[in-house]
């Protein structure tokens, strides 16, 4: 067991993308956390006199509209970012491998229900599901989370199912059996952790769709909600300024996309090294 | 395959009425809210004043909020059959009419964005296969994770940065000649691109390993036969798959790019709607816009068997 994850973690350092995608990570988690020791100035503070400067020594990233400091607000933006679309991700995933492991493991009419219900849910282009979630509970940020949430949790359940379902028929299952070991007892110490490789690689991969799907609500101006410094939100409100002041929709995009690119190269990475025939999902 | 038909035609009517009602369900989750919004368009007109709990009761009553959620469904859904989405809370228009006259412009947007996907990103995917390893194949690969990570908003941004304010060779934004359409189409059709690319690389790899290529091969034929008779054949079942679902992405894809774009679709239709909470047109434009994705995908079903006979016989 060992051995297969040394080897793994060879496997996925060997992968340049994935190693950089793992130190942009590393440095946007720093900056978020130590978000009120590196930001330069306050995000709140409103300055009119300071209002739309280019970028410049004092400024690294302009001022907006307001006179705010845009570096700041982006490194606080990443605080946001990170803290919703990690969130999303540990609900997500922990109720969907919940209902796949219980839809695998126990077949018949549950799984058959759960599957349907699934089916019907994946009906829908997701981000109109979540639109429609957003238009019933209205705007803002609780509402962004509840909204991906309940959306997201249906890609986990189908990965988490149909890895349960080959698990099921292992010997070592069988033998758990004979033991007398519960079913519950079964799930949680042996289907559990055998089910989890595919859904890390899927959970890295969902970070980025994640991030995406927040700022995009955010840029509708249905997620956070101003002052909150958010990448989306930022965007959305740079818009106005696009032809005289490109700065403040440069850099809250650019954030973005290196966000997202960071987590396809890491759950690239991953996934050629744990083993990419366990993917049933892109 | 009649059987086939009637079975998958059973499936999607089922999936039609339980994402319908759950979508109904879920907007009319909070009947008070629901009444509140709709007197405050009926009795003030602007949804920043607050009805009086007379108003708000009157409303209940006029349009039966107060009956259980399923009668309401019932009504809307026997409606709905019949052509009849209501009206709108907002500028009382029906909600059909208003879906309609913006319908085109959204399937125009879609439709030239799969065509552009499709054009470009399937060459440069045999083309990335065919030089598998080689530079060109890595630079295809790289442009295709940008693609794919590019948040479409953004690319919006960009692209009206410079080419309709820089370079002033597009219009920024609105509705018109074919000049209005290159930039939403661009922006649109990127990331369907680059999933293209991709997938058509990674399936044509797939079946360049297959035996019947090596035969081809070793019959002497023509290496420009064996890529387009027996090569792309092959590789497109996937791809055909794979474009049905990716339309879904582009209907989700279009409500962001017609609002940044003004262009007059049922995507932006339905961002104001839920702007404005107004449920009949979020509802109707949902419906629509489900209907649309199920029908195509349905529709490819029906028609898989063509591409690929071996799931016709089975």
């Amino acid at each position: 067991m060992t051995l297969a994850k040394s080897r793994n973690m060879d496997e996925f350092l060997k992968n340049r993308a994935s190693v950089a995608g793992l130190i942009v990570i590393l440095m946007l988690i720093t900056a978020a956390i130590l978000a009120d020791f590196i930001a330069p100035y306050d995000t709140d503070k409103i300055a009119l006199k300071e209002k739309l400067k280019s970028p410049s020594w004092e400024h690294p990233m302009g001022t907006d509209q307001l006179g705010r400091d845009v570096l700041s607000r982006m490194i606080y933006g990443t605080r946001t970012t990170f803290e919703l679309s990690i969130l999303v991700v540990a609900l997500t995933s922990t109720f969907g491998v919940f209902i796949g492991i219980i839809a695998g493991y126990f077949r018949g009419v549950i799984d058959e229900i759960l599957m349907r219900l699934i089916d019907v849910l994946l009906a829908f282009p997701s981000i109109i599901l979540a639109l429609v979630i957003i238009g019933a509970l209205g705007p803002g940020m609780i509402n962004t989370i509840v909204a991906i949430s309940l959306v997201g949790w249906l890609f986990y359940a189908r990965v988490a199912r149909a890895t349960t379902l080959s698990i099921r028929e292992k010997e070592y299952i069988e033998g758990a059996r004979a033991m007398g070991c519960s079913d519950g007892y079964i799930c949680l110490r042996y289907v559990l952790p055998n089910c989890l490789p595919p859904i890390i690689v899927l959970m890295t991969l969902n970070l980025g769709s994640v991030i995406l799907s927040i700022a995009a609500l955010g840029y509708l101006g249905l997620g956070a909600q101003p002052p909150t410094p958010e990448w989306g939100s930022m965007l959305n409100e740079g818009r106005e300024y696009l032809r005289d002041c490109p700065w403040l929709c440069v850099f809250p995009g650019l954030m973005i996309m290196l966000a997202v690119l960071a987590f396809n190269f890491i759950g690239d990475g991953l996934r050629d090294a744990i083993d990419p025939r366990q993917m049933v999902i892109k | 395959m009649l059987n086939n038909i009637l079975k998958r035609l059973g499936i999607f009517c089922l999936v039609l009425t339980v994402s319908t009602s759950l979508v109904f369900f879920m907007l009319h989750s909070l009947p008070g809210e629901n009444a509140e919004v709709m007197a405050k368009y009926i009795f003030l007109g602007n949804v920043e004043l607050n009805p009086s709990n007379e108003e708000v009761q009157l409303v209940k009553e006029k349009f039966d909020l107060d009956r259980s959620l399923l009668s309401q469904y019932y009504s809307w859904a026997t409606n709905a059959f019949h052509g009849d989405l209501g009206r709108s809370y907002k500028t009382n228009a029906h909600v059909l009419e208003e879906i309609l006259i913006r319908l085109p412009a959204t399937i125009t947007l879609a439709l030239i964005a799969v065509l552009m996907s499709l054009l470009i990103g399937m060459p440069l995917g045999i083309l990335a296969a065919v030089k598998q390893n080689s530079t060109t194949d890595y630079l295809c690969s790289a442009t295709a994770v940008l693609g794919i990570s590019m948040p479409n908003f953004w690319l919006a941004l960009l692209l009206i940065m410079v080419f309709s304010l820089a370079l002033k060779l597009t219009p920024t934004i609105g509705y018109g000649g074919p000049s209005h359409l290159i930039l939403p189409v661009v922006t649109l059709g990127t990331a369907t691109t680059a999933v293209v690319m991709r997938l058509t690389r990674s399936s044509t790899l797939e079946v360049m390993r297959q035996d019947y290529i090596r035969t081809a091969r070793g019959k002497g034929l023509d290496h420009r036969d064996i890529m387009i008779t027996h090569s792309l054949k092959n590789a497109l079942i996937p791809i055909i798959t794979m474009v049905g679902l990716e339309f879904g992405h582009l209907l989700g894809g279009a409500v962001i790019i017609e609002t940044i774009f003004a262009w007059p679709g049922i995507g932006r239709l339905l961002i104001d709607s839920i702007s404005a909470r107004d449920i009949p047109v979020i509802q109707g434009t949902v419906l629509f816009i489900t209907l649309m994705y199920m029908l195509l995908n349905f529709t490819i079903d029906i028609l898989y068997p063509i591409f690929d006979p071996r799931i016709g016989g089975s």
